[in-house]
């Protein structure tokens, strides 16, 4: 019996002769904490060392001479594991995880690494496999995956949730608005508006955060030119927007297929950061978006002359919560949402910036084909 | 003297400051002469299988919240969906919900029992618009 990796399919045998013994080898087989089994091309097994036992519970006299995948495999396992078998018989190894259904009918996580056995011909005659126990990793993994599920959850619904008395208090200070007469109260109405006005668009952001996050990707054929109008009635306040001289200029008739919800956002949030941080000491406040047709997908540039951003902070204006300007009256998120957006649909941003000269984001999108 | 769009609505939320914020506008906006307020979605349909029996009393326009304990909005329109087709005819159904939740939106819009789907809270723009 001789143990080839399929790495060096090459490697000579004079070297295995006079380096290591086969029976070297198999005492170290023997020795090793992970479990070994050796079969033949049609899952006979042929070797176990005692790892292996303890591994499955069966003693090696139960296990030597049986087809392993008839009773150490469960069900479903099956036909993931014929794919194996015949990527041995092409002198392939590889590694996977795996669940082995043990005697007493427990089933344990492990970490396989197969490799094919080749004879002297080098013609494959069975395989070995590494099988490491895995089961904490497992339960780790599982455990990890929850609480990230329920952290998520968790901030949708308290996002969700809070929205109701936010909604209220909006409400009711339009209604105060327009009842009270006395300048004072009035202006506390002012300041309270405008406070849970900040508090919603929060709420907003974290929500499509989430929405990003976790909602899976839904395609569609989406018209750009029309998105974009939509996208430009939604900008609030509409009078900020009114000020600045802006530049559209989308491909005609450019229709594109991706996530609309989440293009939107992207397209908005990008918009949206040209408009709050505009340089107030200029005479015009500009910013320009081109849309157009670029490899396989859309390129998208927003361009302005705001107040732009400091090379020390380049690598942080993506974070979540990062606000870098001192007046800031962003919620901090809208970047975070863009670089989400853009990853969830696979594409790349790009931004250039120079402070008092202005700020340039250049995002490609490819199309998502289904 | 100015005319009223409807005569009587009825606005179904557990959330008595927002039927005081709604109801306030309603009537502000002469939106409505009338506004009946029900807490829960079972006490909004013992008041429609009431009224049911006068003559000319249902409410012409119902504005529905979505989230509410126990009967939340969609639960309401499932035991509405029950009761007698002059109660259906008569009353226009306008949900109402502060998540703009694309779920909720979507489900709304696909229920023929929805006449509209509005965000809260109401505002004055988004009254004048309903017309059915």
């Amino acid at each position: 019996m001789r143990f080839l990796l399929p790495e060096t399919p090459k490697a000579s045998s004079r070297q295995r002769s006079t380096d290591l013994s086969d029976e070297n080898f198999k005492r170290l087989i023997e020795a090793m904490h992970e479990g070994v089994l050796y079969s033949d091309n049609n899952d006979k097994i042929l070797y176990v060392n005692n790892s292996f036992c303890e591994l499955t519970g069966y003693s090696y006299d139960e296990l030597v001479g049986r087809i392993y995948s008839d009773f150490l495999i469960a069900g479903k396992d099956r036909i993931m594991m014929e794919s194996k078998v015949l990527l041995r018989k092409e002198g392939i190894g590889d590694q996977y995880e795996l669940q082995i259904l043990r005697k007493n009918g427990e089933l344990v996580w492990t970490m396989v690494n197969g490799i094919p056995i080749q004879d002297d011909e080098e013609k494959v005659i069975g395989s070995m496999g590494t099988y490491s126990v895995i089961t904490e990793v497992k339960k780790t993994e599982k455990r990890l995956k929850a609480i990230n599920q329920e952290l998520n959850t968790f901030i949708y619904k308290l996002s969700h949730d809070l929205r109701g008395p936010v909604a209220s208090i909006k409400g009711l200070a339009n209604l105060a608005r327009t009842e009270i007469l006395d300048p004072e109260s009035l202006n506390y109405i002012e300041l309270i508006s405008k406070s849970v006005h900040r508090l919603d668009s929060i709420l907003t952001d974290l929500l499509e955060i989430v929405r990003i996050k976790e909602n899976a990707i839904y395609t569609e054929s989406i018209a750009m030119e029309t998105l974009v109008d939509s996208i430009l009635h939604s900008i609030s306040p509409q009078e900020d927007l009114k000020k600045m001289k802006f530049t559209i200029r989308v491909e005609a008739g450019l229709n594109f297929v991706s996530d609309k919800k989440i293009l939107s956002a992207v397209i908005h949030n990008t918009i949206d950061n040209s408009i709050k941080y505009k340089d107030s000491t200029k005479d015009v406040n500009i910013f320009d978006l081109v849309i157009c047709t670029y490899h396989t997908g859309i390129r998208i540039i927003v361009d302005d002359n705001g107040v732009g951003i400091p090379y020390n902070i380049h690598e942080k204006i993506f974070d979540m919560f990062y606000r870098g300007h001192i007046d800031s009256k962003g919620t901090g998120l809208g970047l975070y949402i863009v670089k989400n957006g853009v990853e969830k649909l696979g594409g790349s941003i790009h931004m250039e910036s120079e402070p008092e000269i202005g700020t340039k984001f250049v995002i490609d999108i490819p199309t998502i084909f289904n | 003297m100015e005319e009223y769009r409807y005569k009587k609505v009825l606005l179904v939320d557990d959330s008595e400051i927002d039927n005081f914020i709604n109801s306030k506008l309603i009537t502000k906006t002469h939106f409505a002469k009338e506004t009946i307020e029900k807490l829960s979605g079972s006490a909004a349909l013992e008041y429609l299988k009431t009224e049911c029996k006068k003559a000319d009393s249902l409410p012409e326009v119902i504005f529905l919240d979505i989230m509410m304990p126990v009967m939340d909005g969609f639960g309401f329109l499932d035991e509405y969906d029950k009761l007698p087709d002059l109660i259906k005819d008569t009353c226009k159904i306008i949900m109402l919900s502060s998540s703009e939740s694309f779920k909720d939106l979507n489900r709304a819009n696909s229920s023929r029992l929805v006449n509209k789907f509005l965000n809260k809270p109401l505002s004055e723009k988004a009254l004048e618009v309903i017309k059915f």
